[in-house]
């Protein structure tokens, strides 16, 4: 490969932030007649809010009963304190927060800048991701499988093949074809190689290496499959809403539970969303309810 | 459907993860496949082989934004394929030119592109392209990474063409320096 083309292939390793800012950018600057299309919004924007607000002040008298304050929101005690805020998420790119992460949805996080902190109630979904402890038990599991990966046998053979490619191999006509379509052979013809060409007792010690290796992949496999990984998954999420609950967040966890994300539902102020507890979990922030065309 | 639940399918060996994944990044893809290859068929089987590199890598992988991790299999894709079409001589395109482009940077450090230094390489590109001001950022990531024309570039920020390309080759200039001088100290030149 020339090194234009490594060049070019170290471009992929650019990181998120910047190829999504590069996108952001392009949303933003449409050229010179793009004020037209802001006012247009923003007009809409402000009919949009009008609109929202008369709505949340006529909502029944149940619904604002069920907003029940939480303790923080209580300190301060007025009518406006029990707002609730609602909105909408559309269709979402999600972002998937690991451990120590909290990531509000952007349009949840401008609706709370434009609250003005007056102690209103976000109507909001909290999805889990990542929990520590089970992280942490996955990365044990898998340090099982490289382990087995790493015995001396199995990079003895891993060796002797880099150097069986360079120095031996030669690929005829139909090979190189075949390699251009992901189609070589080449593990193949070193396997016969080697059975050909290695003492047995160095074959014996790979073998039962590769199958110590496969063993632990297929235990790992099972043992970190979704259904398996629930009971650590629930028991985090038991103890994260007891944590929750005592620090008086109004929220519980949905029905749909999903298969490695928990979705909290709940009524929380401004400072329960900006401080939500991450230290042994990924949260993502955003609008309960609809979520997307497709989301139904 | 949200990313979330496209993940969650994946995890969950449902099928349904490929739909959606196509229903929701299939265009996505499949342009950045076709700004590559300029090939519509081409672009389609990097953007089918795209859903089946992610149905193997999910799980383990929980991608953080799911859209540039699809996106990212579709550009090595397409570029694999743009390695064969061209030892074929055939295909090219834009990517021929940008790649060429790129190929300036690396000139004056021929010996020291082996695999020992290509993390390195990709750890400068990374580290120079964080500190560009924000919009040459943006427009090197549309024109190295997106493989977008110089035109589309223009039309996306509202800029003229040579704008661009006054852009694209200052910061190229400085890619070189930076790589000139990185990489040949570090070899001992």
């Amino acid at each position: 490969m020339k090194n234009s083309e490594k060049m070019y292939e170290a471009i992929s390793g650019i990181r998120d932030d910047i190829i999504e800012s590069a996108e952001a950018l392009g949303s933003r600057r449409k050229g010179r007649f793009a004020w037209i299309g802001y006012a247009a919004a923003a007009c809409l924007v402000l009919g949009a809010s009008m609109f929202g607000l008369s709505r949340l002040a006529k909502k029944p008298a149940e619904a604002q009963e069920a907003a029940l304050p939480t303790e923080q929101s209580t300190a301060a005690p007025t009518e406006d304190a029990r707002r609730i805020v609602t909105g909408e998420n559309g269709g979402l790119n999600e972002f998937v927060p690991s451990t120590g992460q909290r990531y509000l949805l952007p349009d949840l996080e401008q609706a709370i800048r434009a609250s003005e902190n007056d102690g209103c109630l976000f109507d909001v979904e909290v999805r889990i991701w990542n929990y520590a402890e089970v992280e942490a038990y996955v990365e044990s599991e898998w340090a099982k499988v490289t382990d087995k990966q790493n015995d001396p046998a199995i990079l003895h053979y891993n060796e002797e093949y880099d150097y069986w490619l360079d120095n031996i191999y030669e690929p005829t006509e139909a090979d190189l074809k075949a390699q251009e379509n992901g189609k070589g052979r080449e593990a193949e013809y070193f396997a016969a190689y080697w059975a050909e060409n290695y003492p047995q007792e160095e074959q014996d010690a790979y073998s039962a290496a590769m199958e110590a290796a496969k063993e632990a992949r297929r235990a790992y496999d099972a043992s970190t499959a979704p259904e398996a990984l629930k009971p650590l998954r629930d028991a985090a999420a038991a103890r994260l809403l007891t944590k929750l609950a005592e620090a008086g967040f109004d929220i519980g966890q949905e029905e749909k539970d999903g298969v490695i994300i928990n979705y909290l539902h709940g009524l929380l102020t401004r400072e329960q969303i900006e401080g939500f507890p991450v230290g042994d979990c990924g949260a993502f922030i955003l609008w309960y309810g609809y979520n997307g065309a497709a989301d139904e | 459907m949200d990313d979330g639940r496209i993940i969650e399918l994946y995890f969950a060996r449902d099928v349904r993860a490929i739909t959606e994944s196509d229903a929701k990044y299939g265009a996505y893809c499949f342009t950045a496949a076709n700004n590559i290859l300029s090939s519509r068929e081409d672009s389609e089987e990097c953007v089918n082989d795209t859903w089946l590199r992610a149905w193997n890598a999910i799980p383990p992988k929980r991608p953080q934004v799911l859209k540039l991790f699809l996106v990212r299999i579709t550009r090595n894709l397409s570029l694999d394929r743009l390695g064969s079409l061209r030892a074929k001589k055939r295909g090219g395109g834009e990517a021929a030119l940008a790649i060429e482009e790129l190929g300036e940077c690396a000139a004056g450090t021929a010996d020291v592109f082996g695999e020992v230094m290509e993390r390195e390489v990709s750890r400068l590109i990374r580290g120079f392209v964080h500190s560009l001001p924000e919009t040459d950022r943006a427009v090197f990531v549309r024109r190295y990474f997106f493989v977008e024309s110089v035109k589309v570039i223009a039309q996306r920020y509202g800029m003229s063409e040579g704008s661009v390309m006054t852009r694209l080759s200052r910061t190229r200039k400085k890619l070189k320096e930076l790589l000139n001088k990185e990489l040949n100290e570090n070899d001992g030149k």
